[in-house]
């Protein structure tokens, strides 16, 4: 899950696997109290989403691309459901879900790819659940837009 | 398109998305590394320099705490008028008594600093330091030996018997006789409000010195 979640926010597998190994480094170290799977399952997805917010803006700051590479660079994400076997018709409607701004998309994945409750999300997003529920709206109409856009 | 995008083929193929075997075996050998260096913590670099810092804290505080020791006046002024020794109500016993090539006392103790003696040359025999200092002028008695007081012009300890008068700071040794048998000796600092005796107990039997202090305050009487 940690893996997707990261995939679906960074759109680059190495970086997933770094941030995911970055995730488990600190629950292994830091070894957090916590009560329940619950609260664990929250403290992951929380360092999880943070650790990929931290890789989105070391990329912005420290990525200098050639123009003659920009047209392969700007879309990572195009290649990445060809590796899991994902048919053209549902890796286009998740590839606009992915491209969606970062703190949209990762609501919409956690609620309604992960099977999160808005109750969870706000916990592990340390957003208020109506924050959360606007997110989720908003996103809906960002994501509504780009698939009628196709 | 309606929200019906999140249907069951876009989920299931979202969760086609796995995380590679790879990952999860880096993550699993992280651990066990982690357990593994958690296990050394004796011998693992940060500890060897957390050790040798704490070492290297508790040397030096040692060393401040012996020298202050070993420096710590005999006495000190405590009040305002004329001259006073720190008042103990308890007996001191000497720790340790050690006699060395010169037959000079060590007695350890809060109260009393042994020293040895700072010009050997010149000062021999069992000498007990004092770091005295007054307000005003008192009388300085011993029943037996002599005062030796520092004097700062000749950078030397100078005999001055039995019987002197101090004023304001001034170190000095009481050099006491050969004992041969159990014997008691006696210092008096007299101002003209209060009198301090200091009373050195030489026991034969056992080779031990000890010190007392009494004070009256002559008004009272």
């Amino acid at each position: 899950m940690l893996f997707r979640v990261c995939l679906s926010v960074l759109s680059h597998e190495s970086d997933a696997e770094d941030a995911v190994q970055e995730v488990f480094y600190k629950y292994i170290t830091k070894k957090p109290d916590l009560d329940d799977e619950e609260h664990t399952k929250a403290w992951l997805i929380h360092v999880a989403t943070n650790q990929c917010r931290d890789i989105l803006r070391r990329r912005k700051t420290r990525t200098f691309v050639g123009i003659d590479e920009v047209s392969e660079s700007q879309s990572p994400e195009l290649t990445v459901f060809e590796n899991y076997g994902i048919d053209e018709e549902n890796a286009s409607v998740l590839r606009q879900l992915f491209s969606l701004p970062e703190k949209y998309k990762t609501i919409l994945i956690l609620h309604y790819l992960e099977d999160q409750s808005v109750g969870s999300i706000s916990e592990s997003q340390k957003i208020s659940e109506s924050a959360v529920k606007m997110r989720l709206m908003r996103g809906r109409d960002m994501l509504r837009g780009k698939l009628e856009g196709i | 398109m309606s929200i019906n995008m999140f249907n069951k083929k876009i989920t299931d193929a979202y969760r086609k998305i796995k995380a590679p075997a790879s990952l999860k075996n880096k993550i699993l050998d992280m651990e066990a590394g982690y357990n593994r260096h958690r296990h050394l913590p004796v011998f693992s670099r940060r500890s060897v320099f957390a050790t040798a810092a704490g070492f290297l804290v508790f040397v030096c505080c040692l060393s401040i705490v012996i020298i202050s020791v070993l420096q710590a006046p005999v006495t000190e002024v405590k009040g305002k008028d004329g001259v006073s020794l720190k008042k103990s109500t308890r007996v001191l016993e000497a720790e340790t008594v050690e006699y060395e090539e010169e037959k000079q006392i060590r007695i350890f103790s809060t109260e009393i600093t042994a020293t040895t003696v700072k010009k050997p040359s010149f000062i021999a025999g069992r000498c007990i330091f004092f770091s005295l200092k007054t307000e005003s002028s008192a009388a300085l008695t011993v029943d037996s030996g002599n005062i030796l007081i520092y004097d700062r012009e000749r950078d030397a300890y100078v005999n001055v018997g039995q019987k002197t008068v101090i004023s304001g700071g001034c170190e000095l040794y009481w050099q006491l006789p050969e004992e041969s048998a159990d014997s008691t000796h006696t210092m008096n600092i007299r101002d003209g409000k209060e009198n301090t005796s200091v009373i050195i107990e030489f026991k034969n039997e056992t080779g031990t010195y000890t010190a007392s202090y009494e004070k009256i305050n002559l008004k009272e009487y």
